[in-house]
This record gives C-alpha cells, sequence and structure tokens, in this order.
C-alpha cells in the first residue's frame, strides 16, 4: 500500500463530482490531517464548478492519469455504479486505498470481481459508502438485538420513503443497465445495509415492484425470511410525498419488547430490564449520541454520517488498517438486492445466493 | 429583533425530522397545503407574540401573506431556495440544475440585475459558482422586496459548504448582494456557528445575526457547545436557537439556558407555534 504523505496529511482524490463527489469534497477539506489532492472528471465544466467553490486543485480527465500524476494516498468514487468496478480496480492495482459510494457496483458480477481484487491487496483499504453505518443509533439497535434485550426477535418491519419522483425522469439513476435499478438499489440499498446489521442474514425473499413513473421500480414491497428464523417486511418508495429527506425506519419484534430506529430516534420499549436497558420507554436523540461530526452540512439527512464516514476513511489509510464497512459488507447487501429483484421479476420465492 | 422567530419550514415541506411517523407527515402536509391554514397559522403565530417568520420564498406563503395583512408576521428570507434546486440536481445534475434555472430565468432578468448581470455572463459562462449563487440570490431577493425585511438569512447548507471549503468569496458575495439591494442586514443559517464566527473574524464579515441549533445538551452544536457559548460571547450576534425537530413548546430550562448565553430567542416550528392541535388535523389514512 502506498504511505501517507510525508507530512502526515491524508491525501485524497475526489472522482465524480456530481452531488456526492461535492458533498465529499468539502467533508474531506474539513477533516483535520486529509486534503482534497485531485478530482477525477471527463466533464471539464463540473471540474470548473467544483474549483470555483474554493478547491484549488488539478481535475484529471481520468484515474489513470491522476494516479500516476497527482499519487493520491486514497480515491473515493462518487460516480454511478457502473462505473464503480473498473475505478475501484485501477485504484486497488496502484495500491491506492478506495471508497466507493455506494451501492458497491450495479451488478452481483461486478460486486464479486470487486471483493477478489481487493482480496488481492488485503493491505489496501477497500470500502463502501454505507453511511448509516456510523449512525450510532442503528449501532445500540443492533447490539441490543445481539445481547437479547428484545428477547427473541420474531419479526420486523423496516421502511425507506423519499419525495423525490412523480414524472418520468432522465437520467443513468432511472436506467436498469446503468443503475441495476430505481429505488431500491438506488435509495434503498442504505436500509438493506441497515436490517442485515441488525436482523443479520437474509435466507429468501417474496418480492413485488412496479414502476409508478418510469421503467424502472418506484415503489417496492418485499416479505423477508432471515436466517435466524424471524421474518420482516419491506417498503420502499420515492414517490411519496412528505418526505422531503429520505427516511430509514424500522421497527422490531421480540419477546422482551420493540425496538424503533430512524435517522433521527431510538425509541425502545421493554417488558423487563435487560441489556443496560430498564423496563418500559427509552428514548434516545441521534443529535444527543456520540460520536457527532465536527463539521456538518445536512444533519436533517445524515450530516454527521457522512462526515464520520470520510474521517473513517482518512483515519483508516492513516492508520493502515480497513474502513468500517468493507466490501465484504458491500457484496452482502448486493446479494439481497440481487435476491429481491430476481424475486420481483419472477413474482415467486427467491433464495438469496451465497 | 428579538423574541422567537417563527419557521415555515414544516409547513411547507410538510414534515420534520422528528415526526418519524408517516402519519403525522402526510397529515400535515396536508393540513398545510390549503392556504388558510398557512395563513391561520401565521395569523397565530403573531398572535402569540413572534412577530417575524423565517423563510424562503414560495407562492403560497406569499398568498398567505397577503391575505393575513397586518395580522401577519413581518417576514425574514432565507435565501437562495436550495431544496428546489437540489431536487432538480437528482435528475440533471448540479451543473445541469444550475444551468436549467439559469436558462428559466431568460435573458431579460439577468438584464435586469443591471450592468451587472450583463458582466457576469462570461462568468456564467465558465460555471463559476459563487456568480450563479449570486444570480439566484439577487433574483429571489427581488420576490421580498415589497416586504422590506429587516433581515435576509443565507440558507444553512450554502453557509456551512462555504464553510467547509473554506471559502470566503460565497459569503462576502451574500452580504455584498444583500446591502446593495434591500435595506436588510444580512445574517447566516449554520449548522457549525463556531466555525462560522472563526471565519467571520478572519475573512472581515460581519457577524451581526445567525440561526443555529442552541440548547444545554448541546445537541447540534459544532464543534461543540464550549466553542459556541464562547463565540456568542465574543461575537455579540443576535442568535436563535434552531428547534427543528422539537414537537414541544420551548421548556422553562430551555428559557433559562438562552437567557444565560445571551441568545436573542427560539426559531420554532413546534405545534404550539403553529397553532398544531392534533384534533385540528385533517384525517389522513396511512
Amino acid at each position: 500500500m502506498r504511505g501517507v504523505s510525508r507530512n502526515g496529511t491524508v491525501r485524497i482524490a475526489i472522482a465524480g463530482l456530481g452531488k456526492m463527489g461535492i458533498m465529499h469534497t468539502s467533508m474531506i477539506q474539513a477533516i483535520e490531517g486529509a486534503e482534497v489532492a485531485a478530482l477525477v472528471e471527463p466533464s471539464g465544466g463540473l471540474g470548473k464548478q467544483v474549483a470555483s467553490m474554493g478547491v484549488d486543485v488539478k481535475t484529471y480527465p481520468d484515474i489513470h492519469t491522476c494516479l500516476k500524476e497527482a499519487r493520491p494516498d486514497g480515491v473515493i468514487v462518487s460516480t454511478p455504479q457502473f462505473t464503480h468496478r473498473s475505478l475501484a480496480e485501477a485504484c486497488l492495482e496502484a495500491g491506492v486505498a478506495v471508497l466507493t459510494e455506494k451501492p458497491l457496483a450495479h451488478t452481483v458480477e461486478d460486486a464479486r470481481a470487486m471483493l477478489e481484487a481487493a482480496k488481492q491487496k488485503p493491505d489496501v483499504p477497500a470500502g463502501v459508502g454505507y453511511m448509516l453505518a456510523h449512525n450510532p443509533l442503528f449501532d445500540e439497535a443492533a447490539r441490543l438485538v445481539r445481547e437479547g434485550g428484545l428477547g427473541e426477535v420474531k419479526s420486523c418491519r423496516a421502511s425507506c420513503f423519499l419525495s423525490q419522483v412523480f414524472k418520468p425522469s432522465v437520467g443513468w439513476t432511472f436506467t436498469k443497465d446503468k443503475a441495476g435499478g430505481g429505488v431500491v438499489i438506488n435509495s434503498g440499498s442504505h436500509l438493506l445495509y441497515v436490517i442485515q446489521k441488525i436482523m443479520g442474514g437474509v435466507a429468501g425473499v417474496q418480492a413485488r415492484s412496479s414502476g409508478v413513473h418510469n421503467p424502472v421500480e418506484d415503489t417496492f414491497g418485499a416479505l423477508v425470511d432471515f436466517e435466524s428464523g424471524a421474518w420482516g417486511t419491506i417498503n420502499i418508495s420515492w414517490s411519496v410525498p412528505g418526505y422531503e429527506f429520505q427516511t430509514h425506519d424500522l421497527m422490531i419484534e421480540g419477546t422482551n419488547g420493540t425496538i424503533e430506529v430512524g435517522n433521527e430516534v431510538l425509541r425502545v420499549w421493554l417488558v423487563d430490564e435487560r441489556a443496560g436497558y430498564s423496563k418500559g420507554w427509552t428514548e434516545k436523540r441521534r443529535s444527543e449520541t456520540e460520536p457527532k461530526a465536527a463539521l456538518s452540512l445536512s444533519p436533517d439527512y445524515c450530516g454527521d454520517e457522512f462526515f464520520l464516514e470520510d474521517q473513517d476513511f482518512v483515519r483508516a489509510i492513516a492508520e493502515r488498517r480497513q474502513p468500517k464497512v468493507g466490501w465484504e459488507e458491500g457484496l452482502r447487501v448486493q446479494l439481497f438486492l440481487d435476491a429481491l429483484y430476481r424475486s420481483a421479476e419472477a413474482r415467486d420465492y427467491v433464495s438469496v445466493e451465497r | 429583533m428579538g423574541g422567537d422567530l417563527l419557521s415555515t419550514r414544516r409547513m411547507l415541506s410538510g414534515g420534520k425530522p422528528g415526526e418519524a411517523r408517516a402519519g403525522a407527515r402526510h397529515s400535515t402536509s396536508a393540513h398545510f397545503a390549503r392556504p388558510a391554514m398557512m395563513q391561520a397559522a401565521l395569523e397565530h403565530a403573531r398572535a402569540e407574540g413572534m412577530d417575524q417568520v423565517v423563510s424562503i420564498g414560495e407562492a403560497r406563503l406569499f398568498e398567505a401573506l397577503q391575505a393575513a395583512g397586518n395580522r401577519a408576521p413581518q417576514i425574514l428570507p432565507i435565501v437562495p431556495n436550495i431544496q428546489g434546486f437540489m431536487r432538480e440536481a437528482v435528475e440533471h445534475g448540479i451543473v445541469g440544475a444550475g444551468i436549467q434555472r439559469v436558462r428559466r430565468m431568460g435573458l431579460a432578468p439577468l438584464m435586469g440585475l443591471g450592468v451587472r448581470g450583463v458582466t457576469r455572463l462570461p462568468r456564467l459562462a465558465q460555471r463559476d459558482f459563487p456568480t450563479m449563487l449570486l444570480c439566484f440570490i439577487e433574483l429571489e431577493l427581488a420576490d421580498f422586496r415589497s416586504f422590506d425585511p429587516p433581515a435576509i438569512f443565507l440558507q444553512a447548507q450554502v453557509t456551512d459548504l462555504a464553510l467547509a471549503m473554506d471559502n470566503p468569496r460565497i459569503l462576502a458575495a451574500f452580504v455584498d448582494a444583500v446591502r446593495r439591494l434591500s435595506g436588510g442586514a444580512p445574517g447566516f443559517m449554520t449548522h457549525n456557528f463556531g466555525r462560522l464566527a472563526e471565519k467571520c473574524a478572519i475573512w472581515g464579515l460581519p457577524l451581526g445575526a445567525a440561526i443555529s441549533p442552541w440548547e444545554e445538551t448541546g445537541a447540534g452544536m459544532r464543534p461543540d457547545r464550549t466553542m459556541c457559548e464562547k463565540a456568542l460571547e465574543e461575537t455579540g450576534a443576535a442568535l436563535w436557537g434552531d428547534r427543528s425537530g422539537h414537537v414541544e413548546a420551548p421548556g422553562e430550562a430551555e428559557r433559562k439556558y438562552l437567557r444565560r448565553t445571551g441568545a436573542s430567542g427560539f426559531l420554532r416550528d413546534d405545534n404550539a407555534a403553529l397553532g398544531l392541535d392534533e384534533a385540528e388535523r385533517l384525517p389522513v389514512a396511512v
């Protein structure tokens, strides 16, 4: 693996300057001990616009030239998912740490290939941007389930809603070949990550989907069987009103109580005191729970989590370790996604591949 | 300015992060879709002593303000309307959304900005972000001119982007536009008050008014509560504590913290501020 720069500053290149690329650029600028070393974007206009926001670094038209000339310590890949594999493999090949935006790829095939490539370079940090991993409320919900706070877990209800798509839309996000699907892979994959984190592995699914306005799915529902024997339901849509910011909500039921957890609040109700929680209701707000970000662009939608995710990547490079969410977990989400899409298409029960 | 400010955020967006349940969000959204309900909320807030309302510019707000007449609070604009812009960016990308917005303005409004508008065309063609932002701000300010606002706030994500990017040009452009085009004072919404105070001092920018998270638990106060309190003491800015996410009205303990730290009041959109009684909301099946 390439070492950290001589002055101790971790130098990060940002590949892809859409909405997420600009967000990552600003976060890296704000993280102590890190700096933006270069930008990668084939569209010259985007490079100029980001430079005018206050980033005085060179914009490269391709990743290979950037890796060769700018020699960054790490690259954040915030391009459309169908480009993740080639960019990430170029970074690994050069021994440069890489954090891809979610999902890991647009197909299981690409995700598997990326994981195989990463295994060949075990010392190179390789992460994926499931930023809810950095929200301590979901960590706490997972701990409660793991330590038996809920007793035997029976079921969960999970939803992800956003008010975004109310007409036929254009762009790669709405193209199956490039995005891999619609609302589930583009928005709901965060929820799928969290479901597996809390509930454990998924055995099989029975799913249905509809394109309300687009050829890709705009609304989605599924019944899920977990390896533990518990079951759950999932509802995901980006075509419902009242959700200016994307929500991720789970309700988990067990023999000793329930957990409701979302971006902002964790509510626990227990029949009997257990796992550090008293009987009855306990509520924790994200804004009052550590860790918090030193700087946030948008606390209403996971601003702390984006900062903490990038900070974790920078620290992983400096400490020569893997990021909090690695590509094995990224592939697990991809296999879950794949089963959901296969089931929706076949309108039949589908087992999750291993 | 002093006392609590009303926020229209919940009225215009139909929900807030604290309202985790779908039923509550949909109910709020449906309730305030009726201009008469928005007018009623404005009049209620004024009657409760909130003499000013902080808002982005939207047609139904202007309609409600006009209908309420002098029973409505005075408006303090938030510019630019970044939420609308980001919605377009999902489909068209950041640059695409910017270009679409400039195109929608047409040449006439750009010319209407005077010599400055014309001289900006080359920079707009170069996709210079501060220039593009300045055009949006100036055009949105024009919508508020007839209300003669005593203060205008820069939207939080723009303030915080400038802080993250360490770019004084963005904030300076806003201050300059407000001074040139209105009789109001420039203010900043931010989630990073400590850093804002530090940077304003370094960049030589005025920090007369700000809206930022402010509560005794330190929730949302960045980089931390101690730094924020120190920054407020040193700058002497008028600061309103943003209570986004709270459904209940501020209690006496919160008021006490406000007074102790020298903050001016709260930015409120809780049920009591909006005159929103659960029983009065439209029934919505979810």
